[in-house]
């Protein structure tokens, strides 16, 4: 017999003491009482005596047997009975038990979700566990388990799971779990709680995983309890995307969504509410542009190879609404489908986007000022096409039109100096408010410029320049490998695997004496080490700067780089589209998968706080000085509000939405599964004849508790008996 | 007259034994609404004529219906039937537990006290007998007025103390006792039962009426104690100790059967067995009395 929780059945040990300890204090010292019929008395003295030491031992023992079975049953006794038996295995002195909670296990049938019926019996399988038994719980939610041996808080932990939005894949979560058992000694097990579906278990860690417990010196014994059912029907909503653009006044947005359908299919209609988000916060329903679909999940059958997932049993379609005549302002909004499903999570998704006047991008560049401006007019454009946004208004200027052009950021987003010639004090100064006030500078210097610069160089971009290096053989541009991440959507340019940087070289750059006291962040290096493409946030705007041109021409017989033209110039595009969003301020998404970070610019930080969904405000310690917040609490659904500055009202906002995997209900085949516990013994209980099976092997528990809790009631009413007729006799 | 002073703890306030025994009786026939000391123990025995000066009450009404002359009716007191009082004044009879209550030797005395008082109204002869180991003090048996402070004065007089031996001091009083008589004695009964009982048929076997009447403390019929005691005997030191809880019910039961055996003994042998405690009203004892008088009449 195991307890679950012994401190109970201890606890009940020591409270035997209590009567004892009464028993042995009642022998006082004896009264002397005159009595004369002392006769009467010794003829039954003896006996009587030894019958009523008899009935109070009795009377102790039952009491004691009270507290005692009493604790016991607080303890919650388990008969060595259950999966460990079952398995001819000795007990575990270590177990861990992970749940996915992922939204896939809000997944309802017969009332109820598969995460209920998975910690139904996960609390049985822990009751089931001997005491000493070191268990940890983790899920999908959470990482740094750790072991308890108090079975009272697992439970509690198991109890408090809920389905939500998952932080991490079961891999990782298996991996985790893994690295928990790996130093243990003895016998493990590792139970999963899923419902094993393919999406749960793609993504990194399945390796790891598969590793750690091939390493394990005793490799724990893994049970995978599937709660999914045979049959299922689902359409989810996933991948809410919004296209906006606009004119001066008003723009025009373009929300799709993609409709997946799992199982027999099924007809429905979907339905967009959106609204400008108004100064208290509410949302006010745009009655004009409310808009219905309808839909009809094809048969398999009908449906094209390419629209279907691997497996092929997973049919999509994408729905699009199309709203006109939007005033500018932040909107939010929600598509929500109808007839519900029995996977709730997905059946509406939630989108924010802002409708923002049109503005301009200057382009300056020396003659032939077109030509020069070209390659990186062009990536502007293009990236800005791909991405589904306005297209600016771009200008290409000559220096003489740019210094006396009058820069304003209400209707210049950014300023490109292409080989720029040494610039004048003034113009800095001129540069520098612009930016201060929310505008962009980029400065990609060339042979045009001169070390010879005015102090207000280095106070808008943050260095001296000092001479031009020559690199003949050539330096590839590289992305800083110090920085752990790019900001921004410099981060697709990151991956140095994938990426073909060592093709981008660069034989010419100005090297700079900089600013320690106010560093710029390095983005991309020349692989000598010297710095190439720098971002300096400044007052409300950004500056980015770069050491080497991007206007050489083809047709010039010593370029200053290769990143332009050659094989991998496509590799610019990147570059183009992360220095136009760092440089615009437009490079939010505001839709959002659960976890993502949001990274955006605020007009003003002072008094900043994110408002989720679920309206608790969070306040955000940002400087006031700041322009741009980040942001990581983005575990819950739906869409997030941002307020701020001295009067607080909504400055942006953002939505959250499940990721398609996660809703995504294919199965997982049992060869995926064994590659992952490869060389691990595993044992799949995947039917319900086999959960039965199991829970009916832990009902013996239950049996046993009911068998105490009988027990204990014929000891409290043997109890009784003996005390009222001991009691009765000695009453006078 | 109030009935209250039947019970014993009113009377235990009563410093005088003559008073004692007077609110006894008197509070007795209060209950009973007849005096039963008028023409109780007196038989008839002539008719003679009406004199001036005679109690018109004592007119034969009968007669002057069938010869119209008044005749009064003239009564012959019982003389053959003496009372003897045998009162146990050994030191377990001064034992009280409760000091609100009488000793069983006050209760006895006043009991007794109470008797001579009633037989003494009726002209019947009382004598006094006293005992512990052996017989003390004896007065003989007269019926005159002034016999009742002599019981009276040597009942008060007494202490209880010393062992009891109630078999040998009722065999030594079945050899004192001559003639006839009704004999009440009152004690706790404590000793042998087998010589007790052969004591107490040699008086029957003497021609005597007896009454027994035994007296025991209320704690002695209840054992009220709790926890561990160390029983002490006030006349041998003799100790037992126990534990009171476990005792009682076995002492009681001991008790029980020790006071049946009186009553089974007694009834075959027609002794006339009173069961009283201190606790006890003294109305029981004197009703016990007047019934056995009735019944021996």
């Amino acid at each position: 017999m195991a307890l679950t929780t012994s401190a109970f059945f201890w606890a009940s040990c020591a409270a035997v003491l209590i009567p004892l300890l009464i028993h042995l204090l009642r022998r006082h010292k004896p009264k002397q009482i005159l009595f004369p019929p002392l006769e009467l008395v010794r003829q039954r003295q003896n006996t009587s005596q030894r019958r009523f030491r008899f009935r109070q031992a009795a009377l102790l023992f039952l009491r004691a047997a009270v507290l005692l079975l009493f604790g016991l049953l607080l303890a919650r006794p388990a008969a060595q009975t259950g999966i460990r038996k079952s398995e001819s295995g000795p007990s575990a002195r270590a177990a861990v038990l992970l749940f996915d909670t992922s939204l896939r296990m809000g997944y309802e049938q017969n009332g109820r979700t598969r995460l209920e019926e998975a910690k139904t019996l996960g609390l049985a399988l822990l009751d089931a566990m001997p005491s000493e038994t070191r268990v940890a719980v983790c899920d999908t939610q959470n990482s740094g388990a750790a072991f308890q041996i108090d079975h009272l808080a697992a439970r509690e932990r198991i109890e408090q799971l809920e389905p939500r939005p998952q932080r991490y894949s079961l891999t990782e979560s298996a991996a985790e779990a893994a690295r928990l058992l790996a130093p243990e000694q003895g016998e493990t097990e590792l139970i999963i709680l899923s419902d094993f579906t393919a999406a749960g278990w793609r993504g990194s860690g399945a390796d790891s995983a598969a590793g750690i417990l091939g390493r394990c010196e005793h490799p724990p014994r893994v049970f995978l309890a599937d709660f999914a059912p045979k049959s299922f029907q689902n359409i989810s909503l996933t991948d809410v995307g919004v296209s906006v653009s606009g004119t001066d006044e008003e723009g025009e947005a373009e929300i799709g969504v993609t409709v997946s359908a799992a199982g027999k299919g099924s007809a429905g209609i979907l339905k967009l509410v959106c609204g400008p988000i108004l100064a208290g916060g509410e949302t006010k329903p745009l009655t004009e542009t409310f808009s219905e679909a309808d839909f009809t999940a094809p048969n398999d059958e009908k449906r094209e190879p390419d629209q279907t997932s691997a497996a092929g049993t997973f049919r999509k379609l994408r729905k699009t609404f199309r709203l006109r005549h939007l005033p500018v302002g932040l909107y939010q909004g929600t598509i929500t489908k109808t007839p519900p499903d029995p996977l709730t999570a997905d059946d509406m998704v939630s989108f924010t986007f802002e409708v923002r006047p049109a503005k301009k991008l200057l382009f300056a560049a020396p003659d032939p000022k077109e030509k020069r401006a070209l390659f990186l007019r062009t990536a502007v454009s293009l990236s800005e096409q791909v991405q589904g946004r306005s297209p600016f208004e771009i200008e290409t200027l000559s220096y003489e039109q740019l210094f006396e052009t009058r820069l304003d950021p209400a209707r210049t987003a950014a300023v490109f100096l292409l080989d720029p010639p040494p610039l004048s004090a003034p113009f800095l100064t001129k540069l520098e408010t612009f930016v201060r006030a929310g505008g962009g500078a980029g400065l990609f210097l060339g042979q045009n410029f001169s070390a010879n610069q005015p102090a207000e160089f280095a106070a808008l971009f943050g260095g001296t320049p000092l001479r031009q290096v020559n690199r003949p053989e050539g330096t590839p541009l590289i992305p800083d490998p110090g920085a752990s991440a790019l900001p921004g959507r410099f981060g697709a340019a990151a991956d140095t695997a994938s990426l073909p940087w060592s093709q981008t070289l660069i034989y010419r750059y100005w090297r700079f004496e900089w600013n320690e006291e106010s560093p710029s962040e390095v983005l991309f290096r020349c692989a000598d080490g010297a710095p190439a493409l720098l971002l300096r946030p400044l007052g409300r705007g950004s500056v980015i700067f770069s050491t080497t041109p991007f206007s050489d021409l083809a047709s010039d017989p010593k370029p200053w780089n290769r990143i332009t033209i050659g094989d991998h110039s496509w590799l610019f595009l990147l570059l183009a589209d992360g220095i136009t969003a760092a440089l615009t301020g437009r490079e939010e998404t505001l839709n959002k998968a659960p976890f993502e970070p949001v990274d955006a610019a605020v007009e003003t930080a002072a008094n900043l706080a994110v408002v989720p969904p679920d309206g608790k405000a969070i306040a955000l310690s940002v400087p006031e000085s700041e322009t741009r917040f980040t942001f990581n609490g983005t575990g819950e659904l739906g869409s997030y509000r941002v307020t701020g500055g001295q009067t607080p009202k909504i400055l942006t906002g953002f939505s959250v939405n499940p990721r398609a995997e996660e809703v995504a209900l294919e199965p997982v085949a049992d060869e995926e599964l064994q590659k992952l516990f490869c060389g691990t013994a595993v044992s799949r209980i995947n039917s319900a004849e086999k959960l039965e099976a199991v829970r009916s092997r832990l009902d013996s528990r239950a049996d046993l508790y009911s068998l105490l809790a009988l027990l204990l009631g014929l000891l409290l009413a043997a109890e009784l008996l003996s005390a009222n007729r001991i009691y009765r006799d000695v009453s006078p | 007259m109030e009935t209250s002073y039947l019970n014993p703890e009113a009377i235990q306030s009563l410093k005088r034994l003559d008073l004692k025994a007077k609110f006894i009786v008197k509070g007795f026939i209060h209950g009973l609404h007849s005096s039963p000391l008028h023409g109780f123990s007196v038989e008839f025995s002539e008719h003679r004529k009406y004199t001036a000066g005679d109690d018109p009450k004592e007119i034969d009404w009968l007669v002057y219906a069938k010869t119209d002359k008044y005749y009064i009716k003239k009564y012959e007191s019982e003389t053959n039937m003496t009372g003897w009082l045998i009162v146990d004044s050994s030191g377990s009879m001064g034992y009280a537990y409760q000091p609100n209550l009488p000793t069983k030797f006050d209760y006895a005395v006043s009991l007794a006290a109470a008797l001579a008082y009633l037989m003494i109204h009726q002209q019947d002869p009382v004598g006094l007998l006293t005992f512990d180991e052996k017989l003390r003090r004896s007065i003989a048996p007269k019926s005159a007025r002034s016999q009742l402070g002599t019981i009276l004065s040597a009942l008060s007089s007494l202490k209880p103390g010393g062992v009891t031996d109630i078999a040998a001091s009722l065999a030594q009083a079945a050899g004192v006792l001559k003639k006839a008589s009704l004999v009440m004695v009152f004690s706790d009964l404590l000793g042998n039962q087998d010589d007790l009982f052969r004591s107490l048929y040699r008086l029957r076997h003497a021609g005597h009426d007896v009454m027994l009447f035994h007296v025991l403390d209320r704690a002695e019929v209840t054992f009220p104690f709790r926890g561990q005691v160390d029983l002490i005997d006030p006349e041998t030191g003799a100790r037992a100790a126990a534990d009171a809880d476990a005792l009682r019910r076995d002492y009681l039961d001991t008790l029980e059967a020790y006071r049946g055996r009186f009553r089974r003994e007694c009834a075959g042998a027609k002794i006339d067995y009173v069961q009283l405690d201190t606790g006890i009203p003294f109305d029981k004892g004197l009703l016990e009395f007047l019934i056995s008088r009735s019944q021996h009449r």
